[in-house]
């Protein structure tokens, strides 16, 4: 690469990095415009108090506004990243934490953890484990061992996701739509057996605000379905609904009793209240064997409603909040709850426990085990014996790499209601509803094999009867003159008919000494050598391949003699080669005997051999095939004790043509072996 | 009869110049010039075989036909134009010549194994197992003989049988590569994939060529669990046999299995390439696409499927489940509904879900 090209493409890239120069937030930025300057100035300072306070959403609204004053600011950038990783819209902090890695690589030093959240919260998982290692390989080591095991959970978790993302979808999840959900949090849905009526919490609009950022207390609400249409939630009111947190927890199979999750009791309890025809009796707490001095979030009964099955985090878990549960004794007292054990309980928090109406699958949430990222929502079984099996993720598309809670399924199994955040979602926590497509179908390949090897390769063997021998056999009549090449005279010459495949003479005949002429009769089947000879000249050779099935034929030769003087040649018709080869073939012995005898006769005789191809093929690659076939006659000669001396060979290639290239019998005829004598 | 006048005419006209030495100064004559009598039908079936080891069956069966029509007792010509037709794939001619020849010379075990073979291709393997049968009662000891034997044994599950006679082919001639390579597709049979391995190395070693042999390999080693094994081998087969669409489709499904779908479609798209009208192809290159949530994509190369193969069953099933997959549960049931109809009874319970 020249320099001119070096220096354009770095012309071309540094204009992408003055696009992505980080912007700073100053007077300069507003081209003198100190009011607009002012306007930013005043949200950025809102924000930061509000970030301070931890009141991520009111930060985020602060920052947000800053940001159309300036969307090129890498430290306004990572901010709004952060307020959305801290708050309920998490997903969204992903792109924001790109923007400010691009203004600036160094904007902090977590940078790289931060974007492999955002990636990790929108299913990028290859690219997660990349940023969390990377995170990782900038750690001093006393930071890498107080994080490491953290960071090598998160990377499971993708690599979990990922997985999981591949295996087969059985379910579809669609959001409840606007009548239940809204832009606050819905959550926590209970369902009757036949799906007619959800009961859910929500953090609606109730007229009564309870913290800084503007949120409601959570309430209870009911919707009925009518004409598979959600009527719009009523909510429940009191004695159910109090000025603090009521949140709904479980509901009986009949629907007559529901257990409600009370913030304002301990650290949190769980109460029960009844329905009375169609009102709620005023709720009761569960007894202190339910309830402890630490927190007990979630409930459900099992499907007699003799055990209840809890979450609570006091202190003989396995770590965080566990499951647990508590039989009813037969004077109906709730007894001392034991965990569930480890094969559900994970080190890390358990949340949202239900029970399904056969009493034999317990759907809960975890932040353990094969989770894809926060609380998925996972299915055990109780099997005979009464041993909870090993819990199974849920998978995608139920399960998010957020928080996956609160699940509840139909009596039929077909329909499962949860709460989570998801994209298509209408703001803060939904209840989506997933349809199970029932068991798994699997895809069925298709495969064959050739098991029978003789229907693909057929065996070449011939299945048939041999030639029969005949007393009549065809003919070939050779008939022809022979004459001095110079002097057009006729010349009494001796023919040999020779098989060429046992190398013998079978015929022998002269040419009329007056006429020149000949005639020989060749039977059928056979390739023969035709060679005629006669005093001081050189013989002449033809070759006639006659195979059985070949009709009378008659063929008419003209043979001019040469005498053996310098210069003269002649064309060996009868020295074969295997194909493409200079490898000889036993059916050239004969000719080659012939030659031999000539030169032994003659002592003097210094001859050249040489080699001709037709033009089909590379030049060089005939060149070397004609002069190796050349070679190949000559190291014959040699063998049979012809002095080295008096042989020279050359190949041609197709340079010398005696016919026309452009027919198969032209080819044929250029085909050759050539000797030339070079000195009598 | 004038025509074969006008010849045997002229013949005698040549001897005639001959022995007259009209033209030269003739040594010696060779009697077998002699025309003396008329062998039209040995003329023209010697002919045929001509044809015949020239690979040139149509020429040969005119000529053999022409020798029958001289001599239609000729059990040599009925043998070799059975032998013609059956080169041509005409088995059910071949069957009739054979038979034409045993009514004349009920012992010759060449027309009863050409017959066995025949029948063996059109599928009717008691009268396969018979001739074949027949042929080594009536002293037919070959290789060959045993090997189609194996194979009649195979196509009738009858895998014992076929092990003995395999196991005999290869006792006859040691280096007989089809008779290992189908040794091992009985193995494999009889659930011995270790043994069918071996066989199926034997038959490569013998014949380094062998694609098939490799493909098979291939599938005892998937048999086995052996994966990644069975990729390589099918990988073998295509590399030796470049249009070998059946390896490429089962490589397709080995790494379907081993959740590389891309790869699996790849192979999928070698195979259509190849052969256009392969159903089978088409079929799991659909369910790589489901793999890959393209749904869209994975319906069409169902129909595709179907398209070529109306009564393609499973192409039907899969389609249901991408269309389930899609929502598009009515067009689901009506998949289902038509791959239970052609036989798969488990779409019954996919439909039954929905009702």
């Amino acid at each position: 690469m020249n320099y001119q090209k070096i220096l354009l493409i770095v012309l071309i890239l540094s204009s992408y990095w003055g696009n992505a120069q980080n912007v700073p937030f100053s007077m300069d930025t507003f081209n003198g415009d100190k009011q607009k300057y002012k306007e930013a100035q005043s949200f950025l300072k809102n924000a930061e108090e509000a970030f301070e306070r931890e009141y991520y959403s009111i930060a985020l609204e602060f920052y947000l506004k800053a940001n159309e004053y300036n969307q090129n600011n890498a430290q306004l950038n990572y901010q709004i990243g952060l307020s959305y990783l801290n708050s309920v819209n998490r997903f969204l902090c992903l792109s924001y934490f790109e923007r400010a890695f691009q203004l600036n690589r160094d904007i902090d030093r977590e940078i790289h953890l931060m974007l492999a959240r955002g990636l990790h919260l929108n299913m990028r998982f290859d690219e997660a484990v990349n940023e969390y290692k990377a995170h990782l390989g900038i750690l001093s080591p006393e930071q890498l061992r107080n994080i490491k095991e953290d960071i090598e959970k998160l990377i499971y978790e993708c690599e979990v996701g990922k997985e999981l993302m591949l295996s087969d979808a059985n379910s579809f999840v669609d959001n409840m739509g606007h009548v239940i959900n809204t832009k606050y949090h819905e959550h926590s849905p209970l369902i009757s057996a036949d799906e007619s009526m959800l009961i859910f919490t929500s953090t609606r609009d109730n007229g009564r605000k309870v913290d800084e950022e503007g949120h409601y207390d959570e309430d209870i609400y009911i919707s009925y379905n009518k004409r598979k249409l959600w009527e719009t939630p009523e909510n429940i009111f009191e004695p159910v609904n109090t000025q603090f947190n009521d949140a709904t927890v479980g509901l009986s199979p009949d629907g007559q009793k529901l257990l409600i999750y009370n913030g304002n009791k301990g650290n949190g309890d769980i109460q029960i209240c009844w329905l009375n025809g169609d009102t709620w009796i005023y709720p009761k707490n569960l007894p202190n064997e339910i309830n402890s001095e630490f927190k007990e979030s979630s409930a459900c009964f099992s499907p007699d409603g003799n055990k209840l099955y809890f979450v609570s985090d006091r202190l003989d878990g396995f770590g965080g909040s566990d499951i647990y549960v508590s039989k009813k004794s037969k004077r109906g007292k709730w007894q001392e709850p034991t965990n569930l054990g480890n094969f559900i309980n994970s080190e890390f928090d358990e949340e949202t426990v239900y029970m399904h109406p056969d009493g034999r699958k317990l759907y809960f949430s975890s932040c353990g085990h094969n989770t894809m990222g926060g609380y998925d929502i996972f299915v055990s079984y109780l099997n005979e014996n009464n041993q909870w099996s090993v819990p199974e993720n849920l998978g995608y598309p139920v399960n998010s790499p957020d928080d996956d809670l609160c699940f509840v399924i139909s009596a039929d199994g077909r329909h499962g209601y949860f709460s989570s955040i998801r994209a298509d979602g209408y703001g803060g926590l939904d209840i989506f509803r997933t349809t199970f497509l029932g068991p798994e179908k699997p895809l069925t390949l298709c495969n064959e094999d050739n098991l029978i090897a003789v229907r693909t390769n057929p065996i070449s063997e011939q299945v048939m009867e041999k030639s029969v021998e005949l007393k009549t056999i065809r003919l070939t009549i050779v008939k022809g003159l022979v004459s001095d090449a110079f002097t057009n005279n006729p010349v009494l010459a001796q023919i040999d008919i020779v098989d060429n495949n046992t190398s013998e003479v079978i015929y022998t005949s002269q040419t009329n000494s007056a006429t020149g002429k000949f005639l020989v009769t060749l039977p059928s089947g056979k390739n023969y050598a035709l060679t005629v000879k006669a005093d001081d000249y050189l013989f002449h050779s033809e070759n006639f391949n006659i195979p059985q099935a070949t009709e009378y034929q008659e063929v008419e030769k003209q043979i001019k003699l040469n005498n053996l003087k310098k210069d003269a040649k002649i064309v060996l018709n009868n020295v074969f080669f295997e194909t493409g080869s200079s490898k000889l073939k036993p059916t050239s012995y004969a000719e080659l005997g012939r030659l031999t005898k000539l030169l032994t006769d003659h002592s003097k005789l210094k001859i050249e051999i040489s080699g001709h191809t037709d033009n089909k093929g590379a030049k060089t690659t005939n060149q070397k095939l004609s002069e190796a076939r050349a070679k190949a006659v000559v190291d014959f000669l040699v063998s049979e004790g012809v002095e080295n001396a008096r042989l020279t060979f050359v190949g041609y290639a197709f340079d010398q043509p005696i016919a026309d290239n452009s027919t198969e019998e032209g080819r044929a005829r250029n085909r050759r072996v050539e000797f030339k004598i070079l000195q009598n | 009869m004038l025509f074969m006048k006008t010849k045997q005419f002229l013949i005698s006209v040549i001897v005639i110049c001959f022995s007259l030495n009209v033209f030269s100064q003739i040594q010696s004559i060779d009697t077998t010039l002699v025309v003396a009598e008329n062998q039209e039908a040995e003329l023209a079936f010697n002919n045929g075989n001509v044809f015949y080891l020239e690979d040139n069956f149509e020429k040969a069966i005119i000529e053999f036909t022409k020798a029958l029509t001289y001599n239609p007792s000729f059990v040599k010509a009925l043998i070799n134009r059975g032998s013609a037709y059956a080169k041509l794939l005409k088995h059910n001619n071949a069957v009739q010549d054979f038979n034409q020849a045993l009514s004349i010379d009920n012992n010759n075990n060449l027309a009863y194994y050409g017959k066995g073979i025949a029948h063996y291709y059109l599928s009717e393997y008691v009268e396969a197992e018979i001739s074949l049968s027949n042929a080594m009662l009536n002293g037919l000891n070959s290789d060959n003989v045993y090997y189609y034997a194996g194979v009649v044994f195979f196509e009738k599950g009858e895998y014992q049988k076929a092990l003995e006679n395999y196991t005999l082919a290869i006792s006859f001639n040691s280096k007989n590569a089809l008779a290992y390579n189908d040794r091992g597709s009985v193995k494999r049979a009889l659930l011995d994939f270790d043994g069918a391995i071996v066989d199926y190395l034997a038959a490569i070693k013998i014949d380094p060529k062998m694609a098939v042999a490799y493909n098979n390999m291939g599938s005892a080693k998937w048999k086995k669990g052996d994966k990644e094994g069975a990729g390589l081998d099918y990988g073998m087969a295509v590399r030796i046999k470049p249009d070998y669409f059946i390896a490429y489709n089962n490589r397709a499904s080995v790494r379907f299995e081993m959740k590389d779908f891309d790869g699996a479609i790849m192979d999928c798209e070698k195979a259509i390439q190849i052969n256009p009208n392969y159903a089978y192809a088409y079929n799991n290159m659909g369910n790589a696409k489901i793999k890959l949530k393209k749904y869209a994509e994975a319906e069409i190369d169902f129909t595709k499927a179907i398209n070529i193969n109306s009564n393609f069953a499973i192409a039907y099933l899969n389609r249901g489940i991408c269309k389930e997959r899609v929502r598009n549960f009515d067009g689901a049931i009506k998949d289902w509904e038509i791959a239970n109809s052609l036989g798969i009874e488990k779409a019954q319970n996919y439909i039954q879900f929905y009702r």
